[in-house]
């Protein structure tokens, strides 16, 4: 028997109702900057009108992450509805919801399976084009990427 | 690294409260942070080398905890700009994964909250 235990999504019904359905014209910009969306609204708006990441569309019943796998690409759910299953424990999650960035960039693998009980469109975040750059940054920012990650994934500050 | 600006704060200090705009982030060079809930519960303590309040890397971010220091506390402090500035120069794809990260540790926030 599977125990809902938690849920995420961003209310995208409320961005449209203030006005926003297309990311890239003027109306929706001047909403965006206005300052009446939420952070993770607004966190929405950003990644959603993003130009370096490519869409994907998967189909109902579609699984987008399956537990224990390697991780080349993480996702960022534009629309649509799904299950987060662990063990017997499910979560629902919806549009805004990241799947497998941290994890990815920690070099873990994937933990939950993610099942589509929708159509999902997404946009795909390449993790190897992460990891080259990486590297090439000042300490203090790679420091403050790295301190994300692991409290994101409840790993502690210092190995 | 050493360009930041340096903040000190004295022990009780609030240095930003949940509500207030995010426009810095920090990260301690001496010193012990508590992070408070809505509540004023301290959910949190933040150490040397540590950064926090990462909302600040978008601009127009809302803090979403209150930062209090425990005792006295030295600091950089990193403007939205400065940090934008410093991904853009290392790769442009940076700010929106960033972005993705703070929004996965904001999903595993909240998935964490038991329902009703």
């Amino acid at each position: 028997m599977h125990k809902v235990t938690g849920q995420f999504q961003v209310d995208i019904e409320n961005l449209h109702a203030l006005g926003i359905s297309d990311p890239y014209s003027p109306e929706s910009m001047a909403i965006y900057t206005s300052g009446k969306l939420t952070s993770n609204e607004r966190l929405y708006f950003s990644l959603w009108s993003s130009k370096f990441f490519n869409t994907i569309s998967f189909t109902a019943k579609s699984k987008i992450l399956t537990q224990g796998q390697e991780l080349s690409d993480a996702y960022f759910v534009v629309k649509g509805d799904m299950l987060a299953i662990q063990g017997n424990q499910v979560e629902r999650i919806g549009p805004g919801s990241v799947l497998g960035l941290a994890e990815g960039l920690s070099g873990l693998r994937y933990n939950k399976t993610i099942l589509c009980m929708t159509p999902v469109q997404a946009r795909v975040i390449p993790l190897h084009k992460v990891d080259g750059i990486l590297p090439k940054l000042p300490t203090l920012m790679r420091q403050i990427i790295q301190t994300t990650v692991k409290r994101t994934l409840n790993l502690p500050a210092k190995k | 690294m050493s360009d930041f600006q340096k903040v000190q704060f004295q022990a009780g200090e609030l240095i930003f409260k949940a509500g207030d705009q995010a426009d810095h982030l920090f990260v301690i060079e001496t010193g012990v942070v508590e992070l408070l809930g809505a509540n004023g519960q301290a959910f949190a303590q933040i150490g040397q080398g540590q950064p926090f309040g990462e909302q600040a890397f978008l601009k127009g971010g809302i803090r979403g905890a209150s930062a209090k220091a425990q005792g006295v506390v030295n600091c950089m402090r990193i403007s939205t700009d400065e940090a934008n500035e410093i991904l853009s120069n290392a790769s442009p794809i940076l700010i929106p994964i960033f972005e993705a990260l703070l929004m996965q540790q904001n999903m595993h926030n909240a998935l964490k909250i038991p329902l009703e």
